[in-house]
């Protein structure tokens, strides 16, 4: 009986992915980046209550009026209080980056998966088209995109989700190549599992930990990049309150008002800077030998 | 040296079918707008149908695909990239005009960039831990959250317009280059200071090191001669990928700085829908960019001989 109890583990077992997260509550600037960027996502989804105006309407207080009690961020040149429409930019910002995100990682995971499972052909040729689509530096591939799309907000997501596939793409092949030589797979073999349901039930778990790394710092990159699109006049057109397009409007005044540049601009580099700040925690605590 | 060779030949090789591919999709970018290519390019000035006919004629539109493309080919290899749609200038010369001011930004700001990513880097790693390691990697997480036009502004504010120190934008002399070399290569050296941190911190913990500490050569000899030299191989491949990455900053940058540059005027093709030179410049720019990885494998094949027999 003695011998019973002393086989009893001491402490329940634990998952890989229960331990990385344990380490991950540990990492103060990473808890400190959730904490911002759950702060931002509140004040975008509850947008309605926390602007203290509308973000369209003109005239709240007079042109350029400095920051005060009455408008957090001052106005722009039309009246419009910027706090409001820095408040409803990080809806728009955020929303559109996710879906970016969301659009390139399922496509670039789906292509990832097959060509590294299936190899041959199908993963030469889709990893040439990823080589190509790489070959384009930066911007220019998105900008390229927009230009023939012709710009607007969706389009952005389009030519933001197109340029981030590869990379994505290139990470899930890599893990496949390494997964699928487990002897779990070989198993699933032998009990006679479909490929798909190899690929997809016990394969994606297994590579799903860089792929989660690379979504979240793709947020951050995919921010910045709508932003620099609107900036550049092929995002969302003048009314909207996205942060880009704020700057850009207000570029121009930089000697009579540097709240209508400042403001903005810095609420782009807090909501990058937490998500930033998130993805390199859980890097370090899923995956620190990952080179992203 | 036979398989240095070898490894250059091959390498060289991979390079053709992408340079195709890319020729393929520049092509086709004319033909992925939705509609009548020679209509849309035209939309804005309501034209007659003769003269979309006469675009069409231009632009080679009414012949068959494939032989569409093979004229492109031919035309490319003949060094034409056709004309302006709005200024009827040929884009190999708007390009030989923009390219040396474009290249003369992001060579600087690479150059920028690489310094201090080593210096910040460096320090980062070497006081592992201590203040200045979190100050350096604070400012260096700040660094890659700015959006470098934005940067731009608040130096303009700052450095032009509040103390005066720089001019804001146009370029000339070099005191116009600091302020968007600065700018463009900010995130840049953020990221390589990042890489060399981690590098270099890996790389001090190799036995190698702890030898060359042991038979008592100084920690700076040990540092520069032994860690630098490999923590290195992997900073050039991030390298490379910042050079692509500064290529495209230079679109925002020159914007905002009214600089002359091939990315200013991509923008500015691309807002008139002239197709020939934005199909120019982005086949350019990739070219460019193809050129540089070319580079940057063969120097890592010189550094790093396992690569070689891959």
């Amino acid at each position: 009986m003695r011998s019973a109890a002393l086989l009893k583990p001491t402490q329940r077992a634990q998952s890989p992915t229960r331990l990385a997260l344990r380490r991950l509550a540990r990492k103060r600037a990473a808890m400190i980046g959730l904490g911002a960027l759950v702060m931002i996502v509140l004040a975008s989804i509850f947008a309605n209550q926390v602007a203290p105006y509308d973000p369209l309407e003109m005239g709240t207080g007079t042109s350029f009026a400095p920051p005060d009690l009455q408008h957090l961020f001052g106005t722009d040149l039309f009246g419009r209080d910027i706090f409001s429409r820095t408040i409803y930019g990080s809806r728009i910002s955020l929303s559109v980056a996710f879906a970016a995100v969301l659009f390139a990682s399922m496509i670039g995971v789906t292509l990832g998966l097959f060509a590294g499972y299936y190899g041959g052909w199908l993963d030469m040729l889709v990893m040439r088209v990823m080589d190509m689509l790489l070959a384009f530096p930066g911007i220019f591939l998105a900008l390229g995109i927009v230009s023939l799309l012709g710009p607007s907000l969706a389009n952005t997501v389009l030519a933001v989700g197109i340029t981030s596939i590869p990379t994505y793409t290139r990470t899930v092949r890599g893990c496949v190549l390494s997964a699928k030589e487990n002897l779990y797979v070989d198993a699933a073999r032998v009990v006679g599992c479909r490929n798909a349901i190899i690929m997809w039930r016990h394969i994606l778990p297994n590579v799903l930990a860089p792929v989660i790394i690379l979504s979240t710092l793709g947020v951050a990159w995919a921010i910045l990049n709508i932003s620099a699109l609107s900036f550049l006049g092929m995002g969302a057109p003048p009314p909207t309150p996205e942060w880009g397009t704020m700057l850009q409007e207000s570029r121009g005044f930089l000697r009579q008002a540097w709240w209508a540049t400042t403001f903005p601009g810095l609420m782009i580099m807090l909501t990058v800077m937490s998500v930033n700040r998130l993805g390199d925690g859980l890097r370090d605590a899923f995956d620190p030998r990952l080179k992203i | 040296m036979v398989s240095m060779s070898k490894y250059i030949i091959r390498r060289v090789l991979v390079c053709i079918p992408i340079l195709l591919g890319l020729t393929v999709i520049v092509f086709s970018m004319m033909h992925l707008i939705p509609g009548d290519p020679a209509q849309v390019i035209l939309a804005q000035s309501g034209a007659r149908p003769e003269v979309v006919e006469r675009l069409r004629e231009q632009l080679g539109l009414n012949l068959p695909l494939h032989v569409q493309y093979l004229r492109f080919l031919d035309n490319l290899l003949h060094g034409n990239l056709g004309h302006s749609l709005f200024t009827h200038r040929p884009v190999t010369e708007i390009i030989s005009q923009n390219l040396p001011s474009t290249m003369e930004l992001a060579l600087s700001a690479m150059g920028l960039a690489v310094i201090l990513g080593l210096i910040f880097g460096g320090l980062g790693a070497v006081y592992q831990d201590s203040w200045i390691d979190n100050l350096v990697m604070t400012l260096a997480v700040v660094g890659i959250s700015m959006p470098s036009f934005w940067v731009a502004l608040l130096f303009i504010f700052f450095f032009s317009l509040f103390l005066g120190w720089l001019p804001a934008g146009g370029q000339g002399t070099p005191r116009h280059l600091i302020l968007p070399m600065v700018v463009l290569g900010w995130n840049s050296a953020a990221v390589i200071a990042r890489l060399v941190r981690s590098s270099l911190l890996e790389v001090l913990r190799q036995e190698y090191v702890t030898t060359a500490r042991a038979k008592g050569l100084g920690e700076q000899i040990v540092l520069l001669r032994h860690a630098l030299r490999n923590a290195l191989i992997p900073v050039i491949t991030v390298a490379g990928l910042q050079f692509g990455f500064l290529l495209g900053g230079t679109v925002v940058t020159e914007t905002v700085f009214a600089r002359q540059g091939l990315g200013r005027v991509a923008v500015d093709a691309i807002i008139y829908k002239d197709l020939p030179v934005v199909q120019g410049i982005v086949l350019l720019v990739a070219v460019i960019y193809m050129l540089v990885n070319l580079l940057v494998d063969i120097t890592y094949a010189f550094l790093d001989p396992r690569i070689r027999y891959q």
